[in-house]
């Protein structure tokens, strides 16, 4: 569904991604993980074009968005959700003007109707009571949820998380990891996870790639992820406390 | 338009190269203003049919204009007994005081009055602005606009561009007056004129084409402040010190702006 | 939640704000622009009135406008047409123009600066609606120019020359009237009664005068009662006086033999003695700086008692022959031939001054060419005084400080 090809992405005299590859399958959780300015967002940034490679295709479906532009380029995010690290709510909205927006913007959808979609995605992410909340209000997971909520109202094929738990108390953490997971299965929402959080990954992910040093370390299950014998995805691993031989889905 | 990669040039190794990469950033940015400008322009053609466009235009109108009332005020009015006092001054020593009305009518409607409201304007509204929506630009709030296919010109800039258009000149004309009517306060306590002999002295010489040239000439530091401020914002990189950066540079290039075009204004309508 | 998507109070709010504000000064503009623009629907009381000129000489809009050397309106438009510049003025009076009016653009300054003077004229009333015309400012220098040549065109067109020839004569004949003269004296005392009376009417006045300062009355009284030098110098020169009279009564000297002379001389001395008759009668009635002495003020009593010695001093030396005057009353023919021939002279200068005949007599006379020029131009030096001291410093510094923007 989402296709990377070679994709090189330089910041200057930095190569942040060095042609990498790699195909995204519809309905699956992909998890992106790698430790931090390892490219992880760049890489995900790529998926809606908020940044354009240097050399290499990314490709939506067959489709080239390289030099997306316009209209077209607005089909190929229509079909995206996106979750930013912080929630990006707009700061002079409530929670509930936030995730209307962009029905409001974007669709030609009756007022009352906006009104009952708002609040049923509000409801999914738990925060059917917090819509009249500015979001300087409610916490940084509230924030998040919120976000998530915003991300999927327009019912999207794919969404795209960026360190959706990162910073979040671990009850929390594994509360967002539960909807995340919850959404692919009840709607059959294509994933996309950046994190550095491997339990979270190994929690939901259905395949798991490892970004170091612009190219992908790692691709694999997270079954096989566990028990790699690969350095870099080893000291990952070790990092985080996590033996090969810790059960799986022990959440 | 919005630039989320740093434009990269050569590692320079003079300062004659140093310069000519500072040129070329001068231009470039000039030119990328400009685009953001016209843009906006041409999106304020949303504004006839999307009513919450239009809703959060008059917010931005209560923000730049009617929160900046109290500050362009107290300008205003020193401005006006400043002028009025200095030229009240030299005038004495001819007696002609009397002509203190036309001296501070003049000047406040030809060039402090705009020039005033716009450096407030900047200073006060363009760096909030620049702020704001580097913050936003910070905090991924642009990115998400623009995911969600909002583009932020139209939903960010165009309602504050259009309600600076709008208020900018209103504003110039309230100083004018208060400006007037700040030097019709020092005509009376310190100079020992009639507030009728001031008024028709100053309603003399005031004139529909400075007026006008005035309010034309606050109108264009209006576009230049929102122009400049949005620009900063959309360009902020590398969080809070971008944010301080961004609006610290949108405050100086404004001012600078403001004082070069306002002299080319002139320029033009009075050759 | 059910609210959110509605107006917030707090947003209604802000509205109203915005629209208010706005709104009010969009109309205090409107105002303003009505009242700026020139369209006096609120002052009214303005009288537009337009003038044809040639040249302006650097008039300017906002000008002042002054009649009569009142500052009544401006130059509103000043607007270049194929056969000269039309001006726009607005006035705050209406100006009532006569035949011969007058508008003319004039520099306020030396240092420049220019004002429209209008005079209204003096004959019939210019018809309301007549397109009036201006004239071209004037080159001081240009002017002078004229009247130089003004003048040297009467000198050489023969006038003086005439002139002269034609005193030349008058006097030959008065000179010759005067040897062949009657006695002054003789006709004094005999031909009119009139005299007679006035001198008695004098001497009456005197006679009361004598008497008040016989009483102590005013400065002199006090003087005379006081001190009797004063007394003793005012008899003699009395005393002097009457030497004098003497000899003039004798025909001796030069005033003597004028006084034989002339039968002319008689009608003078009448007048004279007229006059002086008026001036005691005044003197009487207190009038004038003399009459005030003899009534009240005795401040001037050092001053008096100086200016009697010295008439004694003076009277004395007269009588000793000494000075011009002396010599005047001593015997000296030729003197009084000189005398007699200026007064002659003089007699017939004044008169034909008076008949306005002659340059002077032009220059003394009204509504000749010259006379109009000077007068002209003496009007056109004082009222460029006038105005540059009214003016100048206002227009000097406004051209400064409004020439900045």
């Amino acid at each position: 569904m989402i296709r990377f090809e070679s994709v090189t992405k330089q910041f200057g005299r930095r190569k942040v991604l060095d042609e990498i590859s790699f195909e995204i399958r519809k309905g699956e959780v992909f998890v992106i993980v790698g430790a931090s300015g390892t490219g992880k967002s760049v890489t995900l940034k790529h998926m809606v074009r908020l940044l354009t490679p240097n050399a290499g295709r990314v490709m939506i479906d067959d489709v080239v968005i390289n030099h997306a532009y316009g209209r077209e380029l607005e089909r190929v995010r229509e079909r995206f959700g996106y979750l930013f690290q912080g929630g990006a709510l707009l700061a002079w909205m409530n929670v509930f003007d936030n995730v209307a927006l962009p029905l409001r913007e974007k669709t030609r959808m009756g007022k009352d109707e906006i009104a009952r979609k708002v609040r049923e995605t509000l409801a999914m992410v738990g925060l059917e009571n917090d819509g009249d909340k500015m979001p300087s209000e409610i916490s940084g997971g509230m924030q998040k949820r919120a976000g998530l909520a915003r991300a999927i109202v327009r019912d999207p094929e794919i969404v795209l998380y960026d360190e959706p738990t990162s910073g979040l108390d671990p009850v929390t953490a594994r509360m967002i990891d539960q909807l995340i997971a919850r959404l692919n299965r009840q709607i059959g929402i294509t994933s996309v996870v950046v994190t550095h959080d491997l339990h979270s990954a190994l929690t939901i992910g259905d395949r798991i790639a490892m970004l170091k040093n612009g190219k992908v370390a790692e691709l694999s299950t997270p079954a096989e992820f566990r028990k790699s014998r690969n350095p870099a995805v080893r000291e990952f691993l070790d990092a985080q406390f996590i033996t090969p031989e810790a059960q799986e889905g022990g959440f | 338009m919005i630039v989320r990669e740093p434009r990269q040039f050569p590692e320079t190794t003079n300062s004659l190269q140093n310069l000519g990469r500072r040129c070329l950033v001068i231009i470039g940015e000039t030119g990328r203003c400009g685009v953001l400008l016209a843009q906006s322009l041409w999106a304020a053609r949303h504004l006839l049919v999307s009513r919450r466009m239009r809703r959060e235009t008059v917010a931005q109108m209560y923000v730049a204009g009617i929160r900046s009332i109290p500050v362009i005020t107290i300008v205003a009015v020193f401005t006006g007994m400043i002028l009025a006092l200095q030229t009240g001054l030299v005038l004495s020593r001819y007696n002609q005081e009397i002509y203190v009305g036309s001296g501070v009518m003049v000047t406040m409607l030809r060039e402090m009055g705009p020039f005033m409201t716009g450096l407030i304007l900047a200073a006060c509204v363009g760096s909030s602005m620049a702020a704001q929506l580097g913050t936003m630009m910070v905090n991924d709030e642009i990115a998400a606009l623009e995911i969600m296919s909002i583009d932020p010109v139209r939903f960010l800039m165009t309602p504050r561009m259009v309600a600076m258009l709008v208020m900018t000149p209103v504003l110039s004309f309230y100083t004018c007056m208060m400006g007037v009517l700040g030097g019709g306060v020092v005509a009376m306590t310190q100079l020992n004129l009639k507030w009728s002999q001031y008024m028709v002295n100053a309603m003399d010489f005031a004139d529909i084409k400075d007026l006008y040239v005035g309010l034309f000439k606050s109108v264009i530091f209006g576009a230049t402040i929102v122009t400049v401020a949005c620009y900063e914002g959309f360009t902020t990189e590398q969080g809070a010190v971008g944010v301080g950066m961004a609006t610290r540079r949108s405050v100086i290039s404004a001012f600078l702006l403001i004082l070069v075009l306002g002299y080319f204004v002139t320029r033009i309508f009075y050759n | 939640m059910a609210k959110s998507d509605g107006y917030s109070n707090r947003e209604l709010t802000r509205e109203m704000i915005v629209g208010t504000f706005i709104g009010s000064v969009f109309i205090v503009l409107v105002v303003f622009t009505i009242v700026v623009s020139g369209s006096r629907i609120f002052s009214g009381g303005t009288h537009p009135l337009t003038v044809r000129f040639d040249r302006v000489g650097g008039l300017r809009r906002h000008d002042s406008v002054l009649f009569r050397g009142v500052p009544i309106g401006k130059v509103k438009q000043l607007e270049l047409n194929k056969d000269g510049v039309v001006v726009h003025l607005t006035l705050d009076e209406r100006v009532q123009l006569r035949e011969g009016y007058r508008i003319q653009a004039m520099s306020s300054s030396l240092l420049g600066g220019m004002q429209l003077v209008i005079d209204e004229g003096y004959g019939e009333l210019v018809p309301p609606g007549t397109p009036l015309e201006g004239l071209s400012p004037d080159n001081v220098i240009e002017d002078i120019g004229a009247l130089v040549r003004d003048v040297r065109g009467s000198l050489n067109s023969g006038g003086v020359l005439t002139n002269l020839e034609q005193a030349v004569a008058d006097i030959t004949e008065v000179t010759g009237r005067l040897r062949r003269g009657e006695g002054t004296l003789g006709k004094l005392l005999a031909a009119d009664d009139t005299l007679y009376k006035d001198i008695e009417a004098t001497l009456a006045d005197i006679r009361a005068i004598v008497d008040r300062v016989e009483a102590g009355e005013g400065t002199l009284g006090k003087l005379l009662a006081a001190d009797d030098t004063v007394y003793r110098d005012l008899a003699d020169t009395m005393a002097n006086l009457k030497k004098i009279t003497g000899r003039l009564e004798a025909g001796e000297g030069t005033l003597g033999k004028l006084l034989a002379a002339d039968d002319t001389m008689c009608r003078d001395l009448t007048d004279t003695v007229a006059n002086l008759k008026t001036i005691t009668g005044r003197l009487e009635a207190g009038e004038g700086t003399l009459g005030k002495l003899l009534a009240a003020d005795d401040t001037m009593y050092r001053d008096l008692t100086d200016t009697v010695a010295n008439l004694k001093t003076i009277t004395g030396r007269l009588e000793a022959g000494e000075g011009t005057l002396g010599k005047l009353l001593a015997t000296d023919d030729a003197m009084y031939r000189d005398l007699a021939e200026t007064v002659a002279s003089l007699k017939t200068i004044t008169g034909r001054i008076e008949a306005g005949e002659g340059l002077l007599g032009q220059l003394m006379s009204e509504k000749s060419a010259i006379s109009t020029e000077v007068e002209g131009l003496l009007k056109d030096g004082r009222d460029m005084i006038d105005d540059l001291r009214e003016a100048s410093p206002i227009s000097t510094f406004s051209s400064i400080f409004f020439g900045v923007f």
